[in-house]
């Protein structure tokens, strides 16, 4: 199976350098012949890369320790379910599942743009999306082989990191490079736009739902490594401004800021050129994204396995980024439209100062999580830039783009008049200075928290206007009672309203995360048998305490009843582990969730005698984070849903 | 030329506000401990690694509250023993301020080059309209002019 592995790795490459030599001969021949065959060769790719994957699977599957990569991350006493997850637990799988999947996700393209061979763009998409591939598949075969064998056959492996022994771990890697592998395909059409001079905006037309689909992608990747963080790492938080998290996070900015300026070139024809830097970008921080995961040039939470790809990376980014700029370049005269705005005041130039915002965050993240490598440059002193940092400087201007979110769809486009605004502006503006004085009676006097809240009632109070008045005019003109026009309304124009969606899902998540970072509380203490520790409204008896035995850890699990305002609520049991194969144990969150806070307990001393050391935390209104992520990710997936056929339609 | 002066001036009163020094009042453990990073090479704070090395800094940070010693002193001490590098966020001072300063600039100069471009853009509009309107507005009769912004008003609701 590992032959068989390497060779289906191998003829996935081979076919990936004869697909673009192919089209190339194609191109350069104006010969459909050669063309045809380079498309079809990239089903073959895919078959290889699926073939390779299967087979690194089996191999992890039957506990095949020769080869140096499972012997690196599983062991016989690991869980079937970890064993196949703990393919991408390094960088050589993580590789190999990058090139999987863009195989397949080519297959795709190919098969949609099959009656299109004859387009002019047609073959260079192709191009580009197998250039990447072979990028991927060189590594493969050539650096990082994921089917390398030892000189010995080890009696056991050296087990998965406890910590990616989570469900979350099952989703959030795959859901990130989908994302990062998703944008390949609008960067391949934004590259062959700029090739052939085609340059309207049919090529963003064309790649809306992969947009889309990516950015939910990567939504729900970030989404769920903050709940992975939440209840695996222990400390109590969800984001950490770890240079891996930004990695991430980067390209989500970029992305959302293109997403929204693409809606102004569908419909205006106008921003060519910063769209095009736009996704140029994205792919590059997508890129970057990866390289980083497993590069371990910056300290990291996430260094399970760095290797030295570093440099083929830096290669392949700075040819990507270098090439995207001499095609804009070389495309500026002919990108240029025809710029008007009707006036200073409209939509689209709020979505101009809202791209302005993303990008800033963009960079003060990226510059925050390089500055160690610049500082030491410079001055060769060496130095830490974490969590206070980017709160400090990045929390100003989340807030500037929250309210930049509630103004966006209050003005309208082309033009909005003096009428129009006082209309819009009035109800939401009072009813957040309404809430803002509400809030500063009940107690909060923080300027952040109490910004971010009244924000929040402004953003949402606009999001509600517009499904009242959307409803109402339709309740009109169909006659339908509002409780039967309101869902029709939003199927009918899902991709406005989920658009809506979105940024109401954001407003939760604002709400979710002032609320546990600005009123969180924690205690931490020592209890023998029959002690309680107090924390708020609650009271923790610590009552019971037993040791056993589950698969592939021995767990030490102390048992607490939870009273809340002296009344019994139930128990919770935070847990020690003492993994296989694990150099120190690692602490098992116990979690009481509701809607108006989490009690959030971690062990993390047992003493001999069986005293235990808790930290205890309540975050109020934490559940709202998942809650408004979860809001975002359905309001993405509503405004890609395909239109019903027509009846009679092919 | 005013919008280059408004933006200089708000970069310099952000600067201002950033390099205000913290307070060196009493503090709380768990204050410091946000500043630190653990010494362990998790990469994660002081307040939130729960491993030995992490245990022992925060029982001298509990030290030196008791001795009644003000932050500054005590994060001071840390430097001293384990560099700037045990700092979660770096220093206000020196080459570092860039990394405070320059994500404030850059925002600056983004919202002065879409203003610049917005009012560019604005003005190329309104000219436009204006010679469409001399040229072809008067050829537009009610009933097509009634027709086209029923047209766009669809679209807007879109």
């Amino acid at each position: 199976m590992v032959n068989f592995g390497n060779l289906s790795q191998v003829f996935a490459f081979i076919f990936s350098l004869a697909s673009m030599a192919l089209i190339l001969t194609g191109l350069m021949k104006n010969d459909a012949r050669f063309l045809e065959s380079g498309r079809r060769t990239l089903y073959g790719l895919a078959l290889f890369t699926t073939l390779a994957s299967f087979a690194l699977g089996y191999l992890f599957v039957t506990d095949n320790f020769q080869v140096e990569y499972v012997a690196s991350y599983s062991d016989r006493a690991l869980p079937m379910f970890y064993k196949v997850t703990a393919f991408w637990a390094g960088q050589k799988g993580s590789l190999l599942f990058w090139a999987w999947v863009l195989s397949i996700v080519t297959a795709i393209v190919v098969r949609n743009t099959r009656t299109e061979l004859k387009s002019r763009n047609t073959p260079y998409i192709y191009l580009v999306l197998a250039t990447t591939l072979s990028f991927f598949l060189f590594l493969l075969t050539s650096v990082s082989n994921p089917f390398d064998l030892l000189d010995f056959i080890p009696r056991d492996g050296q087990g998965l990191n406890p910590m990616l022994q989570n469900p979350g771990m099952i989703f959030h890697p795959p859901t990130l490079f989908f994302g990062y592998i998703g944008f390949t395909v609008p960067f391949a059409y934004a590259i062959s736009a700029m090739v052939v001079g085609r340059l309207d905006e049919t090529w963003l037309r064309k790649t809306r739902r992969w947009n889309i689909l990516s950015w939910v992608f990567l939504t729900i990747g970030i989404i769920i490594g903050g709940q992975w963080a939440y209840v695996e790492l222990g400390w109590g938080g969800y984001w950490a401004w770890d240079p891996v998290e930004n990695a991430s996070f980067i390209p989500w900015l970029i992305a959302t800021a293109f997403i929204h300026t693409a809606i102004i070139q569908e419909r205006r024809n106008i921003m060519k050129v910063w769209n095009m830097v736009l996704i140029v970008l994205t792919f590059v921080f997508c890129l970057f994204g990866t390289y980083l995961v497993r590069s371990g040039v910056l300290q990291s939470v996430h260094d399970f396995g760095a290797t030295g790809l570093g440099g083929y990376f830096l290669v392949f980014i700075t040819v990507v980024l270098f090439g995207g700029i001499y095609l804009i370049a070389e495309s500026y005269n002919d990108l240029r439209s025809k710029h008007t705005l009707e006036s200073y005041l409209s939509r689209e130039s709020t979505f101009l100062f809202n791209n302005v915002l993303f990008l800033a965050i963009a960079f003060s993240t990226l510059f925050g999580t390089i500055f160690p490598l610049i500082s030491e440059a410079v001055t060769g002193n060496k130095l830490t830039v974490s969590q206070p940092f980017f709160n400090q400087v990045n929390t100003p201007l989340f807030l500037i783009l929250l309210l930049l979110t509630g103004i966006c769809p209050l003005i309208g486009w082309r033009k909005a008049s003096a009428d129009n605004l006082k209309k819009n502006f009035l109800f939401p503006a009072l009813t957040a200075l309404a809430g803002a004085v509400v809030l500063f009676i009940a107690g909060i006097r923080q300027f952040y928290p109490l910004a971010a809240f009244s924000l929040s009632i402004f953003v949402a109070v606009t999001i509600f206007n517009e499904f009242r008045g959307g409803t109402i005019a339709r309740s009109r003109m169909t006659g339908e009672s509002p409780l039967t026009a309101f869902p029709r309304l939003i199927y009918r124009m899902r991709r406005r309203y989920g658009g809506y969606i979105v940024h109401l899902g954001l407003v939760i998540i604002v709400v979710g995360i002032t609320g546990s970072s600005a009123f969180k509380l924690e205690t931490q203490g020592t209890l023998s048998k029959g002690e309680s520790i107090k924390i708020g409204a609650y009271e923790l008896r610590y009552d019971d305490f037993r040791g056993y035995r589950d698969r592939n850890r021995d767990i030490y699990a102390a048992t607490l009843s939870v009273f809340k305002d002296g009344k019994p609520a139930g128990t919770i049991t935070p847990e020690r582990r003492y993994y296989v194969n694990a150099e120190k144990p690692t602490t098992e969150v116990s979690l009481r969730s509701t809607l108006v806070e989490d009690l959030y307990v971690i062990m993390p001393e047992i003493s001999p005698d069986k005293e235990i050391t808790l930290k205890v935390t309540v975050n109020p209104l934490l559940a709202w984070i998942w809650i408004g992520g979860t809001l975002m990710v359905l309001g993405g997936i509503m405004a890609i849903l395909p239109n019903r056929k027509k009846k009679g339609a092919l | 030329m005013r919008l280059v002066r408004y933006g200089g001036l708000l970069v310099f009163s952000l600067a201002l506000l950033l390099s205000t020094p913290s307070r060196g009042f009493s503090v709380s453990s768990s204050e410091i401990e946000n500043n630190l990073m653990c010494d362990c090479g998790c990469g994660q704070l002081l307040g939130t690694c729960e491993c030995e090395r992490a245990e022992a800094m925060r029982a001298m940070i509990r030290g030196m509250i008791d001795e009644g010693k003000t932050k500054e002193e005590i994060l001071n001490s840390f430097v001293s023993q384990y560099g700037e590098s045990i700092l979660s966020a770096p220093p206000k001072k020196g080459f570092n301020l860039v990394a405070y300063i320059l994500p404030f600039v850059g925002l600056v100069v983004g919202v002065v080059v879409a203003v610049v471009f917005v009012r560019k853009w604005a003005f190329s509009g309104r000219k436009e309209a204006s010679d469409e309107g001399a040229a072809g507005r008067a050829d537009l009769d009610d009933e097509l002019q009634r027709k086209i912004d029923d047209e766009l008003k669809k679209i807007e609701e879109e």
